[in-house]
């Protein structure tokens, strides 16, 4: 059962990158916020930057891995995200960074919903 | 007086320890995607523990015999051995889960490497195991998970939508997602391990009739209040992540909740509560493991006569930890692990309830212990349901993507 959970299509595999994209993307703003806020302290927001990170890139690579080859759109957004979140990595106890960051993953959430529909 | 001291710490203790990363991630899960929608699962889920935790301890006290003694007893050898098979799987895989919880979140508090942090964890849970009496075990853990009570402040200061929640208690319809939610709170809160470590536990403690209103009242009471723990976390999460259709994906995302409504207090009271109460669990699962290993077996077992006593459940009890803990080092993503444990749950539960609750009224074997009027319906009707989530709960995750596709 578990080996057949993990079977999909390719337009459920889309559906399902977007849907991972998308949430990394709304997390990542949530914690840019708190960061800004001066709530979420250095370590925590480096730490779940990087898991949002890892998962931007998972769906990159996913989509560059995909045969017949996947959406160059979905695999330019997640390219994005996974820099942006990098920036929060890099820098996770600076204001100035999480608010151009919070900016830029509203965009790119925005973004991925458009994609999706 | 000592009865009632006794009764309000073991309350106080099974409220701290209900929550494990299952509940964790499920609920949170859940109220992210449906909001208030999923709220209805978690007293049905909470109910059947409570049935089943108060029955496997009655039937411990009138019998003196643990869960897989009695599946042993009444089962084929073959099917105890399935029993076995499956029950110790799902421990294991459980194990392995609140193993790589524990290791994620002294990552999000300390820095370093997550996988340094799973071998501290480890070496923590072992020497608390072995050196911590069972009474210290259930304080320690029991009490300092209490941390999650943050969740129950957090709902309230935010400011809960009451209609939407006395809504959401009304189970109602939805997409194969939903039901997914539903059986995966559900089976959250009946894992087979609580009955294991229950039961065994019970004969550990040499409990006697004396002991029967401190079983009830631990049951009745305590698995209720952790409940409402459930209850909040689900709430939060509709709370703060409904509007984006968030489903969390990492303990992070429920440990920021509390970050963004309480702020960095709320933030290291619900990682202090999740550690505890996911370190506890992990003893749980532990002991769980070895106990199913050496009663199916025969062989001696049991914290009380010490590691040279009981030599082969102390080497279970070690190589569980051991196995778990080479699981989660292949990297596997600790949140998919406790998926994939919680549905295997559902799938074990039947072949592990279903002994306790057919000896229970048995009059020759439980005397005046014997269900009633009200436990043994009761047993039966939730035995059905567990059926039902063990049915559904695998099909739901192939149909659904371990409820990725709506």
């Amino acid at each position: 059962v578990f080996l057949v959970s993990g079977c999909v299509s390719v337009a459920q595999q889309d559906e399902m990158n977007m849907d991972r994209l998308s949430t990394a993307a709304d997390d990542g703003s949530i914690l840019a916020g708190l960061i800004v806020n001066g709530d979420a302290g250095s370590t925590f927001a480096r730490a779940h930057a990087r898991e949002l990170q890892e998962d931007a890139d998972r769906v990159r690579l996913s989509v560059a891995d995909a045969q017949p080859s996947g959406d160059q759109r979905l695999e330019k957004l997640a390219e994005e995200l996974s820099s942006t979140l990098g920036d929060l990595v890099a820098h996770p106890g600076d204001p100035a960074v999480a608010r151009r960051a919070r900016a830029h993953l509203k965009v790119l959430s925005q973004a991925i919903a458009k994609t999706s529909s | 007086m000592k009865k009632y001291t006794q009764i309000a710490l073991g309350v106080i203790a099974a409220l701290g320890g209900f929550v494990d990363i299952g509940e964790l991630v499920f609920n949170s899960q859940a109220g992210g995607n449906f909001g208030y929608k999923t709220l209805w699962a978690i007293p049905v889920g909470v109910v059947g523990i409570v049935v089943y935790a108060e029955l496997s301890g009655r039937v411990a006290i009138a019998t003196k015999k643990a869960n897989m003694d009695l599946v042993r007893e009444r089962y084929p050898h073959w099917l105890s051995t399935v029993t076995l098979i499956f029950g110790l799987a799902v421990c294991l895989i459980t194990l392995s889960a609140e193993l790589g919880g524990m290791g994620l979140l002294l990552h999000y508090v300390l820095g370093w490497n997550e996988g340094f942090f799973t071998l501290v964890g480890l070496a923590l849970m072992v020497a608390a195991s072995l050196v911590l009496n069972f009474g210290a075990i259930e304080r320690v853990f029991g009490y300092l998970g209490l941390g999650l009570v943050v969740f129950v402040v957090a709902a309230l200061h935010h400011g809960p939508a009451w209609h939407a929640i006395g809504t959401g208690l009304v189970p109602s319809g939805g997409s194969l997602q939903y039901w997914y939610y539903v059986v995966g709170v559900m089976a959250a809160g009946m894992m087979p391990y609580e009955i294991y470590f229950y039961s065994s536990g019970g004969i550990e403690e040499g409990w006697t009739d004396d002991d029967l209103p401190v079983n009830r009242a631990n049951a009745i009471l305590g698995y209720p209040l952790g409940g409402l723990i459930s209850a909040a976390l689900t709430i939060v999460a509709a709370q703060q992540l409904l509007s984006m259709q968030l489903s969390p994906q990492s303990l992070a995302t429920v440990l920021q909740e509390a970050l963004g409504e309480l702020g960095p207090v709320g933030f290291y009271a619900a990682a202090i509560g999740a550690f505890f109460a996911i370190g506890g669990a992990t003893i749980d699962c532990a002991f769980s493991c070895a106990y199913t290993l050496a009663q199916h077996q025969q062989w001696p077992w049991g914290k009380k006569r010490g590691l040279r006593e009981a030599k082969r459940w102390a080497a279970a009890l070690l190589g569980a930890f051991g196995v778990a803990f080479a699981m989660v080092q292949t990297r596997v993503d600790p949140i998919e692990l406790t998926e994939y444990a919680v549905i295997a749950s559902a799938v074990a539960m039947p072949l592990s309830y279903f002994p306790i609750m057919r000896i229970s009224h048995n009059r020759e074997r439980m005397g005046q212990h014997a269900s009633g009027v009200l436990a043994l319906p009761l047993a039966w009707l939730y035995f059905a349901v567990i059926c039902a989530i063990a049915i559904a709960g695998p099909i739901l995750m192939v149909l659904t993507h371990m409820g990725e596709l709506k």
